[in-house]
């Protein structure tokens, strides 16, 4: 027997709704256009029910979806009004924003963490930080993320070591205190 | 001096590790363990308190949340209204597939044995069949003329009482076959209408990506063409393209008949391996083997196809025939000097998908008798 798709689609949409517009919030997009873009991607998702279960990473395939369609509302919203040129990947913003889940540690403490997670971060190139954020938010594989991010799986690599390097470069000297521990 | 956990959290070393996923950090953090066991617990419970952080962790509103959940359930119960509907579509469809490959069987039995003599043109119907469109998830077919439409979910197609939707891949190419004696419309994804004749098959994308738009083409299409400055437009055909920015015209790529440009409005460069050749609006060019040849003529001529008739004046029977020969694919047979050269019709000629009407329309235009028999045409003088 069957469980109704009913049930599915809005179970799908309410577990992975935040991620989506997370992402693609983060990544410059409007919420008027996010949303709309969710709806396309959740009616296709509703187009193909029958194949739901056989997609191996639902998260996963919903934010690449996400993606896909919006910069495909924008590259036809430059069209109508030829204002700007096709619309690159490699140009979008990415910014990130760290927040606590639960209160363990003091207020105080709290902060200062976030302060040093931020500042890591915030040095490095937008792609660096997505790619970052794709790794350890979602733990997302290397051939996940050179799909999701348009690039070959070496790059992608190579792009998480060029994020240690820039990091390098921006605080040397933690690195050599740390080291003689 | 034994660590607490919140020691490694501000630790940027610890950090580091965590966030970038370096192959040095690693193997320093077993050393580590290694080498610091009292600071396992601590470790632990650091790398477990560091899961509660996250990154960009934004939350839809509630009202949006839901709002946007209503807009997907009513896409969804729309389209599956549609759908119930096409599947009924597709089952009349198969038994008009039946019915047609029946008749076929039927003439080639009859043709054996017939008699030309009396006749000034036999004609007999070659084949007949559904419109057929191929895209990458599924293959249809259709038993009257339809009109699609390319739109950002995929092609959308009506005919007389029905829609169906089929949904396609953005990248992909899909092709419309349009048999003898039917004609189908269809608007692009960037708004390029294209009319496609009788006896024709077009392959064109779902979506037009990268810096040209392109769709292949064996038979005959009028195009009027959506103007983009930056995306230059292609029709490719087996022997030659014609590269247009936003134009009407039409192109007819038969080889068993003629290759030819006819250009309404606008400007189109025909491309053949060896040259590029421009032509001006009201220029028919059509492509010899080693040549194109261009002449001026009347444009209306070449497209009033698409509106579903022919304009005539004073054509020759002869030549009338062989455009039905194009059209219906048809077969006529008749001698030279047997003056159907002689007999000429003007005035509108309506293609209907019912050859009858055609040829008794012929008939009455150019002063003939017009008989059929199952699918052998006989026309003779009056």
């Amino acid at each position: 027997m069957r469980i109704s798709n009913e049930v599915n689609i809005e179970k799908i949409y309410n577990i992975h709704l935040d991620d989506m517009y997370s992402y693609a919030l983060h990544l410059g997009f409007e919420e008027e256009y996010i949303m709309d873009a969710i709806h396309d991607v959740f009616f296709n998702l509703c187009k193909k029910e029958n194949e739901i279960e056989k997609i191996e990473n639902l998260g996963f395939y919903l934010l690449r979806s996400l993606k896909n369609r919006l910069l495909n509302i924008y590259r036809s919203k430059d069209k109508i009004t030829e204002l700007n040129p096709d619309i690159d990947i490699d140009d979008l913003p990415f910014d990130v924003k760290v927040s606590i889940e639960e209160e363990f540690i003091t207020q105080e403490e709290h902060l200062q963490i976030r302060a040093q997670i931020e500042q890591m971060l915030e040095v490095l190139t937008p792609r660096q930080r997505e790619i970052i954020y794709l790794r350890y938010q979602h733990e997302y594989s290397y051939e996940q993320i050179s799909d999701l991010m348009n690039i070959t799986i070496p790059a992608s690599r190579k792009l998480v070591h060029k994020a240690m390097t820039t990091l390098r470069q921006h605080f040397p000297k933690t690195y050599f205190l740390v080291l003689f521990l | 001096m034994k660590k607490k956990s919140h020691d490694f959290l501000s630790d940027r070393k610890f950090l580091e590790w965590k966030f970038f996923d370096d192959e040095e950090l690693n193997s320093y953090w077993k050393e580590y363990k290694e080498q610091n066991p009292e600071d396992i617990d601590e470790l632990n419970l650091a790398e477990k308190s560091l899961k509660n952080y996250k990154l960009n962790a934004e939350k839809v509103s509630e009202p949006n949340r839901e709002k946007t959940l209503n807009r997907i359930l009513s896409s969804r119960d729309e389209w599956r209204k549609k759908r119930h509907k096409r599947l009924n579509f597709i089952r009349i469809t198969a038994v008009a597939c039946a019915f047609l490959a029946f008749t076929f069987l039927y003439f080639s039995k009859q043709q054996q044995g017939t008699s030309f003599e009396k006749n000034i043109a036999i004609g007999s119907i070659l084949n007949s069949d559904s419109i057929i469109l191929i895209t990458s998830n599924e293959t249809q077919t259709f038993s009257t003329d339809i009109n699609l439409e390319v739109d950002d979910d995929g092609l959308f197609i009506t005919d007389d009482d029905n829609e169906a939707r089929i949904v396609t891949n953005e990248v992909s190419m899909n092709k419309l076959i349009v048999p003898y004696g039917r004609r189908s419309q269809m608007t692009l994804q960037d708004g390029t209408k294209v009319w496609v004749n009788s006896g024709s098959t077009v392959e064109f994308p779902s979506s037009f990506s990268g810096n040209e738009r392109r769709i292949k083409l064996t038979g005959e299409i009028y195009i009027e063409v959506a103007p983009d400055s930056k995306r230059s437009f292609y029709v490719q055909t087996s022997d030659f393209d014609v590269k247009v920015y936003g134009t009407k015209f039409n192109v007819s790529a038969d080889n068993r008949f003629e290759n030819s440009v006819v250009l309404v409005e606008g400007s189109v460069s025909i491309l053949t391996p060896e040259k590029e050749t421009k032509i001006l609006p009201s220029q028919k060019a059509v492509m010899n083997k080693n040549d194109i040849n261009i002449s001026r003529v009347n444009t209306d001529y070449y497209t009033t196809w698409k509106d579903g008739y022919l304009l005539l004046s004073k054509e020759s029977i002869a030549d009338i025939l062989k455009y039905m020969e194009r059209y219906y694919n048809l077969s006529f047979h008749f001698q030279q000097g047997i003056g159907l050269e002689k007999i000429t019709c003007t005035g509108k000629l309506n293609l209907n998908e019912d050859m009858d009407n055609v040829m008794n329309a012929i008939a009455v235009l150019s002063n003939t008798r017009y008989t059929r028999e199952n699918n052998i045409i006989y026309i003779t003088n009056k």
